[in-house]
């Protein structure tokens, strides 16, 4: 059986990412619509700080992308660990105690694994956009060298919105 | 282990209901010409101040295929918007159109009349009085969905995504956030 996880309280809250991402977009455009302030964008045509402006936005919805599909991971972890060590008595809890055994550390256990037990005793398509995004976040983790497969176009309010449901779920029950 | 894992796939059976996918695109071609002339109504008073070109545009969507839509780009007072087309196969809703300008980007996306927030329904399944609520939800839903007439509304960021009815006060409310700021 894995050893219990002290639980950090330091995982961020959706939402806060979500606000996170509006007030850097409204800097980022700030900055780039008064660029004539500042001396860095001497000798820059329109079209470059345009382009520049462009690239900034896009490594934003990016990171943030990526907050949000860690905090995805964090909220099954914590759930994980809720209904393991609370031995609770249901089909969810039991199975999770089942994968449990196997290891000594909770780490060690694949997301996806745990997505997978999950899934099998729900209803509904949530855990299977999860594990289809946890394939982004293993491109986004490690360099984005290659071409992902994901199947569908994700964007930010996409992510947030799976998080948001499985957060209300887990809250639920 | 594989070799069972595969026959089992195999044998198991397809519980998922058969999507016409060509009428699906169909439906989403027609539904974005309908925005346009949403579009074209709400603009009609000032179409001497704005110029509007329409460009051709490539889509790329599992199950899909390539297929092409139009793509709307104005030119208002030396700022340009464009609107772009993005899809159909979206994690609940029917299509969606992209507006952009130099201050940003709002989501148009058609979904239920009724609908005022994106939705994924989900229920873990504990014991068997979960499964059967869930499930008879599920069909009142499913019903609800294929009366309900589908269209455009605005959806606002996160966080708490919810739906705004589109007409001539709110769309010019967000294009004015996308041009000026």
């Amino acid at each position: 059986m894995a050893k219990k996880v002290s639980l950090s309280n330091e995982h961020l809250e959706i939402d806060e990412i979500a606000e996170y991402k509006n007030d850097l977009l409204s800097s980022i455009v700030f900055y780039y619509e008064n660029a004539t302030n500042f001396d860095k964008f001497k000798l820059y045509t329109n079209n470059e700080i345009k382009n520049e402006k462009k690239k900034r936005l896009l490594e934003l919805e990016l990171n943030c992308i990526f907050m949000v599909l860690s905090s995805i991971e964090s909220l099954i972890r914590i759930d994980y660990e809720t209904r393991v060590r609370n031995k609770q008595k249901n089909s969810l809890a039991r199975d999770l105690r089942e994968l449990d055994k196997n290891y000594d550390k909770t780490y060690k256990i694949p997301i996806n694994t745990i997505c997978d037990i999950y899934k099998n005793n729900s209803q509904g398509e949530l855990f299977s956009f999860i594990k289809s995004i946890f394939k982004l976040r293993h491109w986004l983790a490690h360099g984005r060298y290659w071409t992902p497969k994901i199947g569908r176009k994700y964007d930010f309010d996409d992510i947030y919105n799976i998080a948001y449901e499985l957060n209300n779920l887990l809250k639920n029950y | 282990m594989g070799k069972n894992k595969f026959e089992d796939f195999l044998n198991e059976e397809d519980v998922v209901v058969a999507i016409d996918w060509d009428e699906k695109k169909e439906f989403f071609l027609e539904k974005i010409e309908e925005f346009y002339n949403q579009l074209d109504s709400f603009l009609k008073p000032y179409n001497d101040k704005i110029s509007v070109e329409n460009v051709d545009y490539g889509i790329n969507e599992e199950r899909l295929g390539n297929y092409t839509v139009i793509k709307r780009i104005l030119t208002i007072k030396g700022k340009k918007v464009t609107f772009t087309p993005i899809g159909t196969i979206l994690i609940g809703a029917w299509g969606r159109i992209d507006m952009e300008g130099e201050n940003g980007t709002v989501k148009f996306v058609l979904v239920p009349e009724y609908s005022g927030n994106p939705k994924i329904e989900t229920a873990l399944i504990l014991n068997d009085e979960d499964r059967r609520n869930f499930e008879e939800k599920q069909r009142k839903e499913d019903v609800e969905i294929k009366k309900a007439k589908k269209i455009w509304k605005i959806s606002t960021p996160p966080p708490h995504i919810h739906y705004i009815d589109l007409n001539d006060e709110t769309f010019f409310d967000v294009l004015m956030e996308i041009i000026d700021g």
